[in-house]
């Protein structure tokens, strides 16, 4: 029943469409919100050989190069697990968040334009609201085992670190979440992932200038919690 | 106010990136920030990391598409496409929700067996099928396809032991044969094309080992009659097919009449006093071609073409006095298989290959 077999292949089409169509609309809201600059084209990196290459790869992986997109995700599987880590204060849920993060950014990428977004900024975008999802659908869950955070555990500094004293994961989480929901974010993103302001403010969706008050305000409020003996 | 924040912040973050000399409350700012940012040292396990890594290649190769479209569209008017997109999308979604349901019933009713919600369904797409094939060899080899899923509901039947619904399946087998078998013997007549004839041969070769498969299921006889008409049709239909075309016949016939004969000879016969008391349990049609059986060749038509079977000619006995199968068949079939004067051909052919002893 050769007519059959395709009618389930349709089906299968049609799932897999249906999917995407998904994902797209979870990524919507993003795509609504007014950027600074309005710029339809790729961030101006300027000569910057390594934003460059960056470029190229979310360029060649949007015509279809798988392997294009597996050096994107080696260049940001990192950040991106430090900005969830830091905010669920579980290994093994940031791994969940995580893997939902690039996956969701898979199949979305061929519909990726720039519009003077960064790529980073842009799957630190589809984190964040993997997070926010998270909490959201948990909170019940949450309220009954408030004290089921961080793995615990105290750093040894590392020979680089210098004479830093260095707070543990568990306070570090617990500093950073502490902060109003748009400083803890911008915190998260600029010291924590390592965004720059313009990768920061395309991802939070501000000004430049606005992100710079932030963070400011931000490490303002954070120097305040910094233990004592760490200042 | 507004420009002394301002001030603050750029000194701040002019410090942060580019080293600039820092000051006063800067300084201290710094100092805090670089704590947190040596201090955020988390990082994903190697094995996780390749493992996602893994996992998201094998997708890439499923998921991403060469040069799709949307990338044409973005790069030609943004403005414009994004809302033509997004209204196709919502169109496309649309149309998804309300096919999908039919899409799935179709595609899941191809299993479905008699008396699930979804055969009806099934029928009817075969019926809509049937409808777009040309009277020809398309239509005879849909035919036999159809017959061949009739018969594989028949078997799934069997084996839920509802043997009682296996007759109704095997009797529409029987047709849909008949029907698709002789389009397909008309089309070689009037064009010469072998491929039919090779058609309904490998046809009756997998029908033969199926129907041989549900004989043992039925041991009350609940399908006797349309099991019994199923093995003589297929016989037939093989030497029908080596009398058209003998070279492109051949070289299965025998086989396949074998088959069918080695399985109608396993069928336990009713009892040896068949011929003269009906066995009343036994439903009037299953008795037919047992019954019929006169004197000493009590055996169906099937069993006449084993080697080791005696003196047992005729190929389709029956009592009913309406126009018999075997009537227009026993003329042709008579030389091939045996009658009482000669031995036949395909006994004497089997013979030989089995090594029979029969003189």
């Amino acid at each position: 029943m050769a007519a059959l077999g395709g009618l389930r292949l349709a089906l299968w089409h049609a799932l897999l469409q249906h999917d995407e169509l998904l994902v797209a609309s979870v990524m919507a809201p993003r795509d609504e919100q007014p950027l600074p600059g309005g710029s339809t084209h790729r961030p101006d990196v300027g000569d910057d050989p390594d934003q460059l290459r960056l470029q190229a790869l979310v360029d060649l992986a949007r015509a279809g190069d798988a392997e294009a997109f597996g050096q994107l995700y080696d260049h940001y599987v990192t950040g991106i697990y430090r900005f969830i880590y830091y905010r669920v204060g579980a290994a093994h849920l940031a791994e969940d968040l995580t893997s939902e993060t690039f996956v969701r950014g898979l199949r979305a990428i061929q519909r990726f334009t720039w519009q003077g977004k960064d790529f980073g900024a842009w799957l630190t975008t589809i984190a964040r609201n993997l997070v926010v999802d998270h909490f959201k659908s948990s909170r019940a869950r949450l309220e009954l085992v408030a004290d089921d955070v961080p793995e615990p555990g105290v750093r040894e500094p590392s020979p680089e670190d210098g004479v830093l004293e260095l707070l543990t994961n568990e306070i570090l989480h617990d500093l950073v979440n502490a902060l109003p929901p748009e400083q803890r974010d911008c915190i998260l993103m600029r010291f924590i992932q390592g965004l720059s302001i313009a990768q920061t403010a395309a991802a939070l969706g501000r000004s430049e200038g606005a992100i710079k008050q932030l963070q400011l305000r931000a490490v303002r409020n954070l120097a305040k919690s910094v233990p004592e003996d760490l200042r | 106010m507004t420009r002394r924040r301002d001030a603050d912040a750029h000194a701040f973050n002019e410090a942060w990136e580019n080293g600039a000399p820092a000051h006063g409350e800067v300084a201290d700012l710094l100092h805090a920030a670089e704590i947190l940012c040596r201090s955020a040292a988390a990082a994903p396990s190697p094995d996780f990391r390749s493992s996602l890594r893994e996992e998201l290649m094998a997708e890439a190769a499923a998921v991403l598409v060469a040069d799709p479209p949307s990338l044409r569209a973005a790069t030609a008017d943004p403005s414009r496409s994004r809302g033509r997109s997004r209204r196709r999308a919502a169109g496309v979604t649309a149309a998804l929700v309300s096919s999908l349901g039919a899409v799935s019933m179709v595609a899941s009713s191809a299993s479905a067996i008699p008396g699930d919600v979804l055969h009806p369904v099934k029928l009817g797409v075969e019926q809509v099928q049937l409808s777009f094939k040309d009277q020809g060899p398309e239509r005879g080899s849909f035919q036999l396809e159809r017959a061949t899923e009739r018969l594989a509901e028949a078997e799934a039947l069997a084996e839920d032991g509802r043997t009682s619904e296996v007759a109704s399946s095997l009797q529409r087998f029987n047709e849909l044969s008949g029907e698709g078998s002789t389009t397909l013997f008309a089309d070689f007549a009037s064009d010469g094309r072998t491929a039919s004839i090779e058609e309904v041969n490998a046809f009756v070769d997998d029908a033969t080992d199926v129907l041989a498969g549900l004989e043992p299921e039925d041991p009350d006889g609940a399908y006797a009659a349309q099991w019994d008409e199923a093995a003589r049709s297929l016989s037939s239909l093989a030497l029908e097919s080596s009398r058209l075309c003998a070279q492109c016949a051949t070289p299965d016939v025998d086989d396949l009449v074998r088959k069918v004969a080695t399985a109608a000879q396993d069928r336990p016969l009713p009892q040896p006093e068949a011929d003269e008391v009906p066995e009343p349990s036994r439903p009037a049609a299953t008795s037919a071609p047992r019954q019929s059986t006169a004197g000493a060749t009590p055996a169906p038509a099937p069993r006449t073409t084993s080697p080791s079977s005696g003196s047992t000619p005729r190929p389709t006995p029956s009592t009913t006095s309406a126009p018999r199968l075997s009537d227009l068949t026993d003329p042709l079939l008579g030389p091939i298989l045996g009658n009482d004067e000669t031995e036949g051909l395909v006994p004497s052919l089997l013979g030989g290959l089995l090594g029979s002893s029969r003189r």
